[in-house]
């Protein structure tokens, strides 16, 4: 990859060269974020291509630090663009619950990996996170894994911290349920 | 517990960062064309100058496109047959020269009744067809008539026209010319014979008439006046009026459009200078980068060391402006108009949207002010405007505006410089 401070100067240039290149080297880092918020892979996807034209069209607001970090700064910019993007496109369905499973030919296991028991677990609690409840699927992502505060969670969402507080305690809850439900479930296959 | 949680948290952060995700799914030519119409349309700092460009060029052919569609007349001649001695009716080989003045008729002391036997007939109410009857080549004589053109039109103007006839008749024949009648004021039959060689008897049945031609005249100079100023007289008038808007902060690109609405209170001292108030509510979102934000006058739960990038806000405005309007251009249909002026704000609502860096971390704040702040004389206003007359007392006017800051607005104190349209409706409130 060309030199990221290049690549970002041409981004700000609304080069569409240096578009495509950010945008299919970071395609697979951004769309496993939104797929963590959004239930759907196909919806996912539309999210995803959303996120990158609002990162284009605002892309001269990017502010360049030293070379070292440019490319960290850019991933947690376009991290930021994404979240925001999910939670705005949760918002639009008013954050009804979905069912339905998630259908095998999303997940990149051939089963010949060495870590494959790895990926499988990893992907088994994802699923989990994905059953959340959308409210509480945000919290968990936002706090947990995405590194936000409880302030911030609570300006983004509009709702208060005690609320923000509640939904992670709530969420953490319902996942050790469902990890616990999940493991007597392969003791007894077993 | 903890342990247990802190440990269930550590498992699901790897689970993020390293589940198997299919993502083959990209494609960059489906986003092409959405790119191209979103960064095509967004605004950026160095298509600021283009905007303005755009604005400047929309300016001049609307200008330009007015002055073409209204024709520019100040006068109200008529001239029915500008060129002397030229025949409007060639009867029985008599040439008639008619020249109609409006205003000639009150100064004309030239009714001269024909002393030989010329023979006008008139009919209908079409006054610009005048008839000759029976005339001869041989004798020239000169009528001059007061002759009362009704107009029809709505506001019931009356304009008397005066009318000279030279006529080239024979001795004897008779010139009648008949008039029509209003009910206000008649103007009667004209009938001169022959044997009327002195004919400036006039047989009527309105006493005004049996006054001397002087006294007529100046009576309905009188009328004519005072119908004049009533006409020019001062009026008040009001008038609804709202539009979209743009604002930007230091040329830095327009952000979406944002609205104006509001009340005009006018009064009209001349017949083409009026000072016009009023109130509007208006919606104005701008960016801008942070070097324009004065932190001095910012919010003091803001972190001390935090530095705004940028930020994209908007306010919630009441704007009261104080303007000259003068119609450069007037028709009966329509009016061209500039207006210049000075706007006071009270602003009732301010909201940022921030990106900031606070210790080394770039992070998105929001803030709302709710404090109301007066701005005096905040801004100088600039408008060019058309004005539709659609009634006696009604109009319509379009009219882009400039606004051009004169101090900051805002917790930070920035300069907001609008561009805008205004479509609206004004009545007077004169009888």
């Amino acid at each position: 990859m060309e030199k990221i401070t290049a690549i970002i100067s041409g981004c700000i240039s609304k080069e569409h060269k240096f578009q495509k290149i950010v945008y299919e080297h970071y395609y697979g880092f951004a769309l496993k974020i939104v797929f963590r918020y959004i239930y759907r892979y196909e919806k996912a996807v539309d999210v995803v291509n959303d996120g990158f034209v609002k990162l284009f069209r605002h892309f001269d607001r990017f502010i360049k630090g030293a070379d070292e970090d440019n490319e960290k700064i850019l991933m947690g910019y376009i991290k930021r663009i994404m979240i925001n993007t999910a939670i705005d496109e949760l918002r639009k369905g008013k954050m009804l619950p979905e069912i339905g499973g998630i259908p095998d030919y999303v997940w990149e296991i051939t089963g010949k990996e060495q870590d494959a028991d790895q990926r499988l677990l990893y992907k088994d609690l994802i699923i989990l996170i994905k059953e959340l409840p959308a409210h509480y699927r945000i919290i968990f992502n936002m706090y947990i894994i995405d590194g936000y505060n409880h302030f911030e969670i609570a300006d983004l969402l509009k709702i208060s911290v005690g609320t923000s507080k509640s939904g992670l305690s709530r969420a953490r809850a319902i996942l050790q349920k469902n990890i616990k439900k999940t493991e007597q479930e392969s003791i007894c296959s077993i | 517990m903890q342990y247990i949680e802190n440990d269930m948290d550590d498992l699901f952060r790897k689970a993020a960062e390293n589940y198997p995700l299919k993502a083959n799914a990209k494609n960059w030519d489906d986003l092409t064309p959405v790119l191209v119409n979103a960064t095509g349309a967004s605004v950026s700092p160095n298509t600021g100058k283009r905007k303005w460009s755009l604005l400047a060029l929309f300016f001049f052919l609307l200008t330009s496109a007015i002055l073409m569609v209204i024709p520019v007349s100040n006068t109200n001649k008529i001239n029915i047959n500008p060129v002397k001695n030229e025949s409007i009716f060639d009867q029985n080989n008599a040439s008639v020269e008619i020249v109609t003045d409006k205003d000639a008729s009150l100064n004309s002391n030239k009714n001269v009744f024909p002393s030989t036997g010329s023979q006008i007939n008139h009919s209908g109410n079409n006054w610009d067809h005048l008839q000759t009857d029976n005339v001869t080549e041989n004798e020239n004589s000169r009528i001059s008539v007061l002759l009362k053109s009704k107009k029809k039109n709505k506001r019931k103007m009356n304009a008397y026209t005066s009318t000279k006839i030279s006529v080239p008749a024979a001795a004897d024949h008779d010139v009648t010319v008949l008039n029509e009648m209003d009910n206000k004021s008649k103007i009667p039959e004209i009938e001169l014979t022959e044997n009327n060689r002195q004919s400036e008897e006039v047989q009527s049945n309105d006493t005004e008439l049996l006054l001397p031609e002087k006294e007529v005249v100046s009576e309905k100079q009188n009328t004519d006046s005072q119908e004049k100023k009533k006409n020019q007289g001062h009026k008040m008038y009001w008038g609804i009026a709202g539009g979209p808007q743009w604002n930007q902060v230091k040329s830095q690109g327009l952000n979406k459009a944002g609205i104006s609405l509001g009340l005009i209170a006018g009064f009209q001292f001349t017949k083409k200078l009026s000072v016009e108030t009023g109130v509007y509510y208006s919606k104005k979102y701008y960016y801008s980068d942070g070097k324009y934000f004065h932190m001095k006058s910012s919010d003091p739960s803001m972190p001390a060391n935090m530095e705004i990038i940028n930020l994209e806000g908007s306010s919630n405005i009441f704007e009261i402006p104080v303007r000259i309007k003068y119609d450069f251009v007037q028709n009966k249909k329509a009016n061209l108009f500039i207006t210049s002026g000075i706007t006071s704000y009270i602003m009732s609502k301010e909201s940022n949207n921030y990106f900031a860096l606070a210790n080394g971390t770039q992070m998105n704040m929001k803030a709302a002010y709710y404090n109301k702040t007066g701005y005096f004389l905040a801004d100088a206003n600039f408008s060019l405007g058309y004005e539709f007359i659609t009634g006696p007392k009604t109009s319509i006017r379009i009219e882009p505006y400039l606004q051009i800051p004169l101090k900051g607005i805002g917790i930070g104190s920035m300069r907001v410089m609008t561009t805008g349209l205004h479509i609206g409706m004004t009545r007077s409130l004169s009888r």
